[in-house]
């Protein structure tokens, strides 16, 4: 699927578009998302410094109530009063006082007073005004919590055994130095609670706390943990937003200046990124365009960038089919460009080469047919012959001087270097010179017959094609010793193609003579008669390839030896 | 392949930028948000709470807080008479095991108790606007003394050198209206032919009633001119004098009082900056705790406000 150039570069470019995509995709979407949960972060700090710091208020103000109450000489003076006369009236007095301060702040629950001698306590409230037999370690941990008075500590309130108070106790002493009574301011948790965290946890799943400098939970939302420690303690008594990277949560802190208590919740990223989501499918959307975009734009760059290179191909194709002639067309200057016309010059090259090698080829042969003709056609022989047949002549031998006239002309027809071509017309007259030298030799024991329609007499064939095949004839087929031996040659065209024959009614010829006679002897200087029929075949080959054959039938009747060769009637058309 | 050595290198290199884009990005915003370090608390006692002096103290000392990042816990009695309040506070913040306690005693002396509990804690002490009279506790704060001698100055100037003036002092227990009445006492004494003819005390941000000034007047109806130690006196004075012309001079540069100088009804300010003291108050003390060296008291400047400068003085301040 991938095996194209194309779908590479298409494959690579959708990749490196996919992954810069949501490379930038993925950053856009984690600095928003930092970002977002940042603005959360610092928007939740705000609110619960606020908090803080109204919280940090009231507790100064209770702080500063309880110092100013425990100074109170009024107070001081009906304490004493009730402590020397136990006057019950008096602690009605004192109630009186203590809901004067009690109400200053909307916040406080109750003012106490806390007589340790007596076990008593007075209070601010309507019911009860006061009540006595106060367990001694009650008395105890309020005397303990006045020694830091700036600090408020958490209690179960003395009188009601439910409620958990943030207290502020201050020792009440008279002029002697001596501790009469302690102030106990009460501030519920449930106030502080409502009044300052459940506005934090609003639209939020969060829970917000206020811890003590210790650590431990002032109030929560579930009243129930008031005074444990917060989670495992690992919460650390910091400022600010503290962001844990690949935690789930934000925690929150803000510390008060005065109690030092600290505002603490922790939200989970979740919720601050709930808005993200949509985000997050608008940014796929984008990211899929994207890619969708890159693709079609990719895909017609790379298709305008392979044209050039498919058209390389499919012309290699079709020169590999064997189709030199074809040329790859020229489009571009890059680097297809290139090679497309690299390879063009490179077919010419090839082609060039070819060319050369046939010539060469052809030169070659040319220069064999022309050794082998020379074998049979001796051009001193021609000399000698017309000197014998001047002095024939001279001494009036017509007869002699006429055998070698037609001699010599056998002989020029073998050696006429112009055109090695003739007509059969040519070669039959040719023959006819050669067999009169032949009936002269053998006693006019043969005759000759021609069978050439004017059809057939005017194709051409190769010189000296029939000579040999008669020449075989005279020697293998004639009889000499009876008479009545004849020769036919014949000559037809059958269709496009010239059929030669020469048919002897002689002994006829075995299976290995006719090998023996068509094959070539390996010395090839054996002679005129020996190697002819041979060199017919070889020559038939050399021209016409299998188009040309020479066959030879035997029988009783005698021996024939055709000759296939193409019918043409123009001289040039087989010249090598 | 043609090249593709080349692409696959040119990849490699795409992509690890793209991954060292990730990791900065990564890494910008891991810094912690969150201060971690060992607060520094300063516990701070003022005298009162209700008058722009104090919350121009106030304001000083928060801004030098931030500055110095230190926390400061200020604790503020109701009125400058609340002694039995303001000391219980001090030992309270002792308690607590601040890092540093700074002072404006109501009483001056009888500080013994608690700067005792002080040292056994290992916490400094120091006092600001009026002195802490025991040894080795620094003070920050005007020269109390020096203001009072300018003021009689210009006093005996407007006056001619000569005539009855009356001073109208807050707590003598406290040192600062103490020095002032002292220094400007000595100087009418040293300088001039006039007399003070009578220093009445117990008078700070508690206003006197207009009973006691006219039995004052009734009885000194010589007097040309009053000394009124702090500015919220002053003002309360003022309003009564209206029939009774004298050359009101007093100390504390509050808004009130500089409006008063503007219009004529105070004729003389000895200006000593909430604000500066505040914020020098705090700087002392983070100075003391680095360990430098310092001298024990630090004394601010006092400026002396008349009608003719106390537009520029507004204007600077």
């Amino acid at each position: 699927m991938f095996r194209s150039i194309r779908s590479k570069v298409l494959v690579a470019t959708i990749c490196i578009t996919l992954v810069t995509a949501l490379a930038i995709t993925i950053v856009f979407y984690e600095k928003s998302s930092a970002m977002i949960e940042e603005n959360y972060g610092e928007n939740l700090y705000a609110r619960i410094r606020q908090m803080g710091d109204s919280f940090d208020e009231l507790l100064k103000g209770v702080y500063l109530l309880t110092a100013e109450a425990s100074c109170d000489e009024e107070l001081l003076d009906m304490a004493e009063d009730y402590l020397s006369s136990g006057n019950a009236d008096q602690l009605e007095a004192i109630a009186g006082q203590l809901r004067v301060y009690s109400r200053r702040y909307s916040d406080i629950g109750s003012v106490y007073l806390v007589l340790p001698g007596d076990g008593c306590i007075i209070t601010s409230e309507d019911y009860p005004v006061y009540e006595k037999g106060i367990p001694d370690e009650k008395i105890k941990q309020i005397a303990a919590s006045s020694e830091t008075a700036l600090e408020p500590v958490m209690l179960q309130d003395p009188l009601r055994r439910t409620a958990s108070v943030l207290s502020f106790a201050s020792a009440m002493k008279n002029q002697e130095g001596d501790t009469l009574a302690y102030i106990m301011t009460n501030i519920e948790e449930r106030v502080l609670y409502y009044k300052y965290l459940d506005g934090l946890n609003e639209g939020t799943d969060s829970s917000a706390v206020i811890l003590d400098t210790r650590g431990r939970i002032v109030s929560a939302r579930d009243k129930e943990l008031t005074g444990a420690e917060y989670g495992d303690g690992s919460v650390r008594l910091s400022d600010g937003v503290q962001d844990d990277k690949g935690g789930s949560s934000l925690k929150i802190s803000y510390k008060s200046s005065f109690a030092g208590y600290l505002f603490f919740m922790e939200v989970e990223k979740r919720t601050i990124l709930g808005d993200m989501r949509q985000i997050r499918y608008f940014l796929a959307l984008i990211l899929l365009i994207c890619c969708a975009i890159s693709a079609v734009i990719a895909y017609f760059i790379t298709g305008a960038m392979y044209r050039p290179l498919s058209r390389l191909t499919r012309t290699m194709g079709q020169i590999s089919d064997g189709n030199l002639g074809q040329r790859v067309e020229i489009t571009t200057g890059d680097e297809i460009g290139l090679l497309s016309k690299d390879f063009n010059n490179m077919l010419e090259h090839i082609q060039a080469l070819i060319e050369q090698l046939v010539k060469e080829e052809m030169l070659k042969k040319d220069a064999e047919l022309e050794a082998l003709q020379y074998q049979i056609t001796p051009h001193f022989m021609y000399n000698t012959l017309n000197s014998i047949k001047y002095a024939a002549l001279l001494k009036g031998e017509q007869e002699i001087g006429g055998l070698i006239e037609d001699f010599i002309e056998l002989l020029q027809a073998s050696i006429n270097k112009k055109g090695n071509f003739v007509t059969v017309a040519e070669e039959i007259h040719f023959l006819e010179n050669y067999v009169s030298l032949q009936r002269i030799r053998y006693e006019e024991r043969f005759e000759v017959e021609y069978r050439v329609p004017d059809e057939a007499a005017g194709c051409y064939l190769p010189r000296l094609l029939l000579q040999p095949l008669v020449e075989n004839a005279i020697l293998h087929g004639v009889d000499m010793k009876r008479g009545g031996s004849c020769i036919v040659v014949g000559a037809e065209v059958e269709g496009r193609t010239l059929h030669l024959s020469v048919r002897d009614n002689g002994r006829g010829m075995s299976e290995k003579q006719i090998e023996v006679l068509l094959t070539v002897p390996k010395n090839k200087t054996s002679g005129l008669s020996g190697i002819g029929v041979a060199n017919v075949k070889e020559r038939l080959e050399l021209y016409y390839g299998r188009e040309g054959r020479l066959l030879y039938t035997s029988g009783e009747q005698g021996t024939t030896a055709h000759i296939y060769l193409p019918a043409y009637k123009e001289r040039n058309q087989y010249e090598l | 392949m043609y090249g593709g050595g080349n692409l696959r290198k040119h990849m490699g290199k795409v992509l690890l930028s793209i991954l060292c884009a990730l990791m900065l990005s990564g890494c910008a915003d891991s810094a912690g948000q969150s201060k971690e370090e060992e607060e520094y608390v300063i516990g701070v006692v003022t005298k009162s709470k209700s008058s722009e002096y104090w919350m121009s103290v106030y304001s000083g000392m928060e801004k030098a807080a931030k500055d110095y990042g230190v926390t400061v816990i200020t604790l503020s009695p109701d009125s400058e008479t609340d002694d039995s309040l303001q000391k219980k506070m001090i030992s309270d913040l002792i308690a607590k095991g601040v890092d540093a306690l700074a002072v404006s005693p109501i009483q001056s002396f009888g500080a013994d108790a608690y700067l005792a509990a002080a040292k056994e804690k290992g916490i400094p002490v120091y006092s600001y606007d009026t002195r802490i009279m025991s040894q080795d506790i620094p003070y920050i704060g005007i020269d109390n003394e020096k203001a009072g001698r300018g003021l009689a100055e210009y006093m005996a100037e407007a006056l001619g050198g000569n005539g009855k003036v009356g001073i109208i002092s807050g707590n003598l227990e406290q040192s600062g209206h103490a020095s002032r009445v002292k220094g400007f006492s000595d100087y009418i004494e040293e300088n001039t032919n006039m007399e003070v003819a009578f220093v009445e005390s117990g008078y700070s941000n508690l206003q006197m009633s207009e009973k006691e000034i006219t039995r004052l007047m009734d009885e000194h109806p010589d007097v040309k001119g009053i000394f009124a130690t702090s500015a919220v006196t002053a003002l309360g004075i003022m309003k009564y004098m209206e029939q009774h012309p004298v050359v009101l001079v007093t100390v504390d540069a509050q808004q009130d009082a500089l409006e008063a100088v503007a219009e004529g009804g105070i004729q003389a300010l000895a200006a000593q900056s909430g604000y500066e003291i505040g914020y020098e108050t705090i700087q002392y003390i983070i100075e003391k705790r680095d360990g430098e060296d310092l001298p024990l008291d630090k004394i601010l400047n006092v400026e002396i406000i008349t009608k003719d400068n106390v537009e520029e003085y507004q204007i600077q301040n």
